[in-house]
This record gives structure tokens, sequence and C-alpha cells, in this order.
């Protein structure tokens, strides 16, 4: 018989025990990658998810809001700026292209956005690319002549079931406008997926404050500048005009990541003191089931065994142990992240949870060498059991 | 403590990308002469890319400070930046960065961001604290007061 198969032999006759080491290993190791897991989920989406436009033009205002509500959709529109902001920006010579944005309520969960045919348009400086999925894009109606043409992301589709030609309305007030489908869009894995896009002049058709309003309203305008070097200069002077600020989207972002950051810190040091206590508990099992059988050792030195093949048992059984936990905990932590992620898909900004890269690898050999060490001393005990004092009669 | 190898890498300022410009050919040529090389660049960061830094802006001022200082400069007293890894800092609008890179000078153009005239690439960034960027003959010297 081999060490390893004497191992396996040992761990089988202490079945309970043996699996709840096991499970308490994968428990840990679990928690840990589903952990490692959404954290860099969530930050990937928020990258992937966010807008190719460097500037978002809004009301004054919290920031984070602005740029959470006009590209992730994540929070209440903040309050509207007049179509005029759009129109200097559009004729500004610093500016490329700029798209007008009006945010609204929504169907069943999915936002109305209102924006112009430029928001779909490709651009070589554009990541992002809206490829239709069925039907065409919403028309450009002329101001007063609203068509209540609706352009679909491809989860909203999805999930409300509404197709090409199908009118929709949520809410009594709605009734008189009620927006038909004439597009559905590819996925593009971001906010967009889950929006209801059409025109401004439907936008402002469907509200009956903005209907009488002279000056029409905007929620926000994303700037594109034709030389970045601009970008400074540009954000400046709109923040310092009083009705409007300008805000770097990634600057939002990454101030969003930094306090992502903070709770991250936090989240290790809890992860560290939960993988502690579960060495621990590798530990005080491993040391018990060698104390137990303190005379089964002495019996099989005294049959011949060396004292490195009983040491070499015990840290065998240790290191399977250990093997058996950090593959369970991370087949775990990836079911779990993927759980939490379909919880999260609403937000969208949980992506691809079951990947496997040179992470998993590298938590499974740090579990199966701090498992195989925490079995280092009950194996040292082993390697010590005298025979002579540990084969004299029990009575 | 900055290693012997970082304490090797010139440092270019601001004050020396605005002066290769607006001087005679000569100095032109000495910034030139930097191209391909790796050099040191102390500025703030502009996140005008992508939230992960791949590309940003290195300014002389900082973006957001909207009530400060002085105003925002143009293409002269900007470095585009790209970045070889991902960044890994606590990014704050506030407070100067040194940014180490392969240096380029020189009008091109780019189809994501567009002509630049000042390029860092494969660039990281170190944190700067106490660091000066601007141009010692802007603060007249209290002391010299007659």
């Amino acid at each position: 018989m081999t060490i390893l198969t004497l191992a396996v032999k040992y761990l089988r006759g202490r079945f309970v025990a043996s699996t709840l080491t096991a499970v308490s290993i994968a428990l840990g190791v679990s928690l840990v990658v589903a952990s490692v897991l959404l954290a860099r989920g969530i930050k990937e989406g928020f990258i992937a998810g966010a807008t190719d436009y460097n500037l978002v033009v809004g009301a004054k205002g919290s920031a984070t809001q602005l740029v959470l509500g006009v590209v992730f959709r994540m929070d209440l529109a903040t309050p509207n700026i007049p179509y005029t902001v759009y129109e200097g920006l559009r004729q500004d010579r610093r500016v490329e292209t700029a798209v007008p944005i009006g945010v609204g309520d929504a169907y069943r969960g999915f936002r109305y956005v209102a924006t112009n045919s430029a928001y779909f348009s490709a651009y070589p400086w554009r990541r992002k690319a809206f490829t239709l999925a069925a039907g065409r894009l919403f028309a450009d109606d002329p101001a007063g002549e609203p068509t209540y043409e609706a352009l679909l992301g491809a989860e909203t589709a999805r999930s409300t079931g509404l197709q090409i030609d199908d009118r929709f309305y949520e809410g009594e007030e709605m009734a008189e406008y009620p927006l038909t489908v004439v597009g559905i869009l590819r996925p593009t894995h971001s906010a967009d997926d889950r929006a209801i896009f059409f025109s401004l002049p439907s936008y402002w058709g469907m509200n009956e404050v903005a209907r009488g309003m002279a000056v029409k309203p905007l929620t926000a305008v994303l700037i594109r500048p034709k030389q970045m070097s601009d970008l400074p200069s540009l954000h400046r002077e709109i923040n310092v005009a009083p009705d409007t600020q300008a805000v770097l989207p990634s600057g939002v972002l990454l101030t969003i990541f930094n306090m992502m950051g903070v709770a991250e810190d936090v989240l290790k040091m809890i992860l560290a003191i939960v993988g502690i206590i579960v060495l621990l508990y590798v530990f005080v099992s491993m040391y018990s089931a060698t104390m137990e059988r303190r005379r089964e050792i002495a019996t099989m030195r005294a049959l011949g065994a060396r004292r490195a093949s009983v040491f070499g048992i015990v840290l065998a059984e240790s290191a399977a142990l250990a093997t058996l936990g950090g593959v369970g905990g991370i087949f775990g932590g990836h079911a779990v992240a993927y759980l939490a992620g379909a919880l999260l898909g609403s937000s969208g900004l949980v992506t691809n949870p079951l990947r496997v890269d040179v992470f998993e690898p590298a938590v499974l050999a740090s579990v199966i060498v701090l498992g195989t060490l925490a079995g280092l001393l009950p194996a040292a005990l082993a390697y010590r059991t005298e025979v002579a004092e540990n084969l004299a009669p029990l009575s | 403590m900055p290693t012997a190898a970082a304490e090797e890498i010139p440092r270019l300022t601001f004050a020396q990308l605005v002066d290769a410009i607006r001087a005679d050919s000569a100095v032109t040529e000495t910034i030139k002469s930097y191209n391909g090389k790796e050099v040191a660049i102390q500025g703030f960061i502009v996140p005008a890319g992508p939230p992960d830094l791949s590309f940003f802006l290195l300014s002389r001022v900082s973006a957001l400070g909207n009530y400060c200082c002085e105003a925002p400069v143009g293409q002269d007293e900007t470095v585009y930046v790209y970045t070889a890894r991902e960044i890994n800092i606590t990014y704050d609008p506030l407070r100067i960065f040194r940014v180490v890179g392969v240096f380029e000078a020189g009008m091109r153009g780019d189809a994501a961001y567009g002509p630049s005239l000042f390029r860092l690439r494969d660039a990281r960034v170190e944190e700067a604290l106490g660091a000066k960027i601007f141009k010692t003959a802007d603060f007249p010297n209290p002391a010299a007061k007659p």
C-alpha cells in the first residue's frame, strides 16, 4: 500500500469527520472566491457599461447622481436643463458630437430614454456598437410632430415580450400616448439593454408640462470634444455657469471604485480571519485524529513502518482534505457568484461570474499548501510516536 | 524610498513642454531628443478615457478645481498618457501624480482620442506627494522684497 492509499483509507475510516473538515474548507474557499468574483464583476460591469462620451452635462447637483442616472440608469434623473444648453454645445467649435438625453419614467421597470439618432451612430472612437436585431431605429421626428415610436434594448424586449408593432403604455395618464415598437437592439452588455428609446418630441409630447413649455427640457447632454485637451476648459466653463454642471464620467466611476476599495479592504480582513479559522479547524481535526490513533500508529511502526511513512500519511491526509475542500470551494464560489449575479442582473453590473483565470489555480494551490501546513504539527506528532509507550496494555 | 533606477529617469516639466513650442528650434530639438526615451512628468490626472485609466490626460492644472488657481490649458500643457497595464491607484483629481512612460513629441492623430502634441506610452503611474509642478518664476519670493 502506498502512503496515499493509506491516507485515503484513514480518511474514509472517519468519514463524517473528514467530510465536515472538507466542507468547512470548501465553505471558507467559497466565501473568498465568491467575494472576489463579485467585487471584480461589479467593477468590470461598471467599466464595460461606461459611456464612450467624455463629458456629461446636466443640472447642478450630484455628479454621481448625474452619471448613474444618465449612463447606468441606476438613480433618479437629475433636474432638467433647457434644450438651449444642447444647442449651444452643438455649435461650440471645440465639440465634435453632442447628444441630447431625456431620462423619463419606466415601463415595467425599464427606463424611458429620449434621444436622437446620433446616440446610436458609429464613430471611430466608439467602443460600443449598436446593431438591430429586428425592425429599425425610431424616426428623428420634428418638434411638435411626435411619432411615439420606440426602440427596445435587448433585455427590455426579452423580459417584456414586446415585439415589433406592439403598442404599450404604463399608467392611466399615458393611455393617450402609447408607444409603438419599431425596433429591437442586439445586446450591448450595458444599461442600454434595459432601456426604451424614443425621440425627444415624443418625450415632450407625453408630458403635460413639457407640452406647454416654450424651451423644451432635457436631462443631460453627452459630449465628445474634437481635441481631448479641450476637455478641461469645457468642463470648467460649464461648471462655473450658474445652472449646469459638467462631469467626467470616468472620474465619477473612479471615485466609486475608491469607495469600493475601502469596502474591499474590510472584506479582505474578514476573509483573512475566515481563512485562519478554517486552518485552525483543519489543524484541530488532524491533531485529534492523530491523538486518537497513536496506538494504531505504534502498531504500524512495530510492524516495520518507517517514521517518515507515518509522517507522510498524516500530511497526505491533510493535503487530500485541503484539495477536496479547495476544489469544492472554487465550484461553490462560482455557483454563489452566479446566483448573486442573477439577483443583481437587473442592474446589469455583474459580468461573467463563471470566468476562470489565473486566480482559481492560485487559490487552489494556496489552500493545498496551507492545508498541508496545518497538518504539519500532527504529522510531527505521529513521527515522534514511541512504539513501546503506545503499545502498553490499556489497563 | 525611490530606487536608483527611478532617479535616473529624466523629468520633464510642463514649463519645458510649453517652451518647446514657443521658443526657438534649439529648444524644440531638446525636447525632441527625449523621443522614444522613458521620462517622468508630474501633473494632475484628467480621466478623459475609460475608467480603467488605459488612457488619460496629464495636465498642469486640475480638471476639477472649478474655482481655484489657473484656467485650464490646451495641447501645449497636456500630455496624452497611454498605460501599458491596469493602473492601480487611488484616483484623486486634486492630487499630483508622477507618471513615467516612453515620451513622444510632435502632432499626431489617434482614431480613439484625436490629435495630440505630447504623449507618454507604456506609462505607469506613481503618486507624487508634495511635488511642485508650477514654474518657480510664477511665485515671487517674499524674502526678496526690499
